[in-house]
């Protein structure tokens, strides 16, 4: 499984994003041992993207990145789990 | 070239053969230079950033010209996201660096620029508009830092450009050739303009027929004949100088710059000419560029209103002050007003509107009500953060003292620094040091070096409180309301 890990610009994040993406892709091995992340990069198709924002805004353009699912990290405090998904870049309620 | 680091963006700064002047000489490594060189790091850390995964959604863009990445402070806004992200990334630089990062007035040259040649050249069938994409993508292909120049020394304000005893005391064509133009005259307060590769000249009001030569725009290399800077100086700002300096500096690594750059003859190539004479577009240019530098405020000084605000709730800690409900109130207050700025540079930028050329403004009225308060908030910031600090932030003795071993000959046998440290410390588990180190931020942002930034930036930089009132008075739309007024009231004349 290929995970891309975009961020939003952190114009205001107030929590260390890094890290807790590291957190989220580290316990996502723990169910798929074959997870690999790395930076995303526009034009590599990503089976998760990993969005990564510093506030609920989650502003970045995902415009240019390719991707089976996106999951949005608003804070370090798990909302990961469950709603804040994208899909096919459009955002779900 | 790809987008710059701040390595290369220093390293292309020592190949210009800028001339700069200050104390009285011409300072050849200007670079180096203890008093400027904090200027420089602010500059390279847009660079910087636009390579790091956290930060380039803000700090890069696609270019509409190339359809490459460029960085986003070379970026022609091309939606109301775009006028939003370049208020978010200018609130990040101002985290980062509690200063002016001086990058902001080329970005919003460009736009400017970029909106009026193409209207001008529709009345008028110039080619300017062609010249300026051609320059903008050469600023774009080499990740350029740009001045962009409006403010001219203006002499007596009483006067206008051609009634001047010196007709010197704003920018004009003194002489036009087949292959260009010859300017004289002087940009005051220029930002960042010795850090940066090129300067934008534009007219700095409007401009009537009879003083068309002083309707002119161009650009032209730092290091172009016959054009010079002369530093302006800062409060305080020979501590730089000092051997070793570092808490007494309050930000060691960060810090603005303005200069006065001089042209005197210099010469403009036919394609580097934006407006030649035509008198009737001045006016539109300065408003533009006026309504995108009163937007960036409301991003720019929120960043570094945060750190102040982090700052005084530090001191509060350190003072043991942090639980006392006026100090919580005051902190409050600070955020509460810290925000409002940003809310109108979000504003603003949220109720853009796409020009004839296919970039985007702001709200011209909320923009201006977004300056207006920014003439008035920081001050309000910096007051209570004076507050929250104590005396001891403008009283303390200087870092050498603090770090001396000098033996003071009396009873108790302790140095100079044992004496500064035991009547200094705070709270436990805090050193003097740290202590020190927020209050020397506090005094420096207050009213040191960076206060030129900070504060009276705040009051004049994109126009004095006054000029700001003359376009909220133009935008109120005064008629409609009163329109309103007589529906509700009853009212039918």
């Amino acid at each position: 499984m290929r995970v891309g890990v975009r961020y939003c610009g952190g114009c205001r994040a107030n929590y260390d994003r890094r890290a807790e993406a590291a957190r989220f892709v580290s316990r996502l091995r723990e169910e798929m041992p074959d997870a690999v992340s790395e930076d995303a990069a526009p034009g590599v198709h990503y089976d998760l993207l990993l969005v990564v924002c510093g506030c609920r805004a989650a502003c970045p353009s995902l415009a240019g990145f390719a991707y089976d699912k996106a999951i949005v990290i608003v804070d370090d405090e798990g909302i990961w789990r469950n709603e804040w998904v994208f899909k096919n870049n459009t955002k779900a309620s | 070239m790809p987008l710059m680091t701040g390595e290369q963006y220093i390293e292309s700064l020592r190949k210009l053969d800028t001339k700069v002047y200050i104390f009285g000489k011409e300072e050849k490594n200007w670079v180096d230079h203890p008093i400027i060189r904090p200027s420089i790091n602010c500059v390279a850390i847009t660079y910087d950033l636009a390579h790091d995964p956290e930060h380039e959604d803000l700090m890069t863009a696609t270019s509409n010209l190339t359809g490459q990445k460029v960085n986003r402070f070379t970026h022609l806004h091309q939606s109301t996201e775009d006028l939003i992200k370049k208020v978010k990334m200018q609130r990040l630089l101002g985290r980062k660096t509690a200063s002016c990062f001086q990058r902001c007035v080329g970005m919003d040259a460009f736009n400017a620029v970029y909106s009026t040649t193409y209207e001008v050249d529709r009345k008028y069938g110039t080619s300017y508009h062609e010249n300026f994409k051609k320059y903008l993508t050469y600023v774009q292909e080499n990740d350029l830092t740009i001045d962009g120049a409006m403010t001219d020394p203006k002499g007596d304000r009483g006067k206008s450009q051609g009634a001047q005893a010196d007709p010197d005391l704003f920018v004009h064509i003194v002489e036009k050739r087949p292959d260009g133009i010859v300017v004289r005259g002087a940009k005051a307060h220029q930002t960042g303009s010795i850090n940066s590769h090129e300067h934008l000249i534009m007219p700095t009001q409007a401009v009537s027929e009879e003083d068309k030569q002083y309707a002119v725009s161009f650009a032209v290399p730092s290091d172009a004949p016959g054009l010079f800077m002369i530093y302006g100086r800062q409060s305080c700002d020979t501590r730089k100088l000092e051997p070793g300096a570092d808490v007494d500096l309050g930000n060691k690594q960060f810090g603005g710059q303005e200069a006065l750059v001089v042209f005197d003859n210099v010469f403009v190539p036919n394609d580097r000419i934006f407006l030649c004479e035509e008198w009737d577009f001045a006016g539109m240019l300065v408003e533009r560029f006026a309504g995108y530098h009163r937007q960036s405020y409301g991003g720019c000084k929120v960043g570094v209103g945060d750190v102040i605000i982090g700052a005084a709730a530090l001191a509060a800690d350190y003072n043991g002050a942090q639980k006392a409900s006026h100090v919580k109130d005051k902190l409050i207050e600070m955020t509460h007003l810290n925000e409002t700025l940003y809310s109108c540079g979000i504003a603003c930028s949220c109720e853009g509107h796409c020009t004839a050329a296919g970039n985007y403004q702001i709200d011209l009225l909320l923009a201006n009500v977004c300056k207006q308060n920014v003439t008035r908030f920081p001050y309000e910031i910096v007051r209570l953060a004076e507050d929250i600090a104590g005396g001891l932030m403008v009283t303390m003795p200087s870092e050498i003292d603090f770090k001396s071993a000098l033996q003071i000959p009396t009873e108790s046998g302790l140095t100079l620094g044992d004496w500064c440290n035991k009547f200094f410390k705070g709270t436990e588990g805090v050193t003097t040091e740290n202590r020190m180190r927020i209050l020397r931020f506090l005094e420096n942002i207050c009213l040191g070096s960076s206060a030129v930034g900070y504060r009276t930036e705040s009051m004049h930089g994109a126009g004095s409180p006054q000029a700001q009132r003359i376009m909220i008075a133009r935008q109120a739309d005064y008629e409609t309301k009163k329109q309103l007024a007589k529906d509700i009231a009853g009212i039918k004349e």
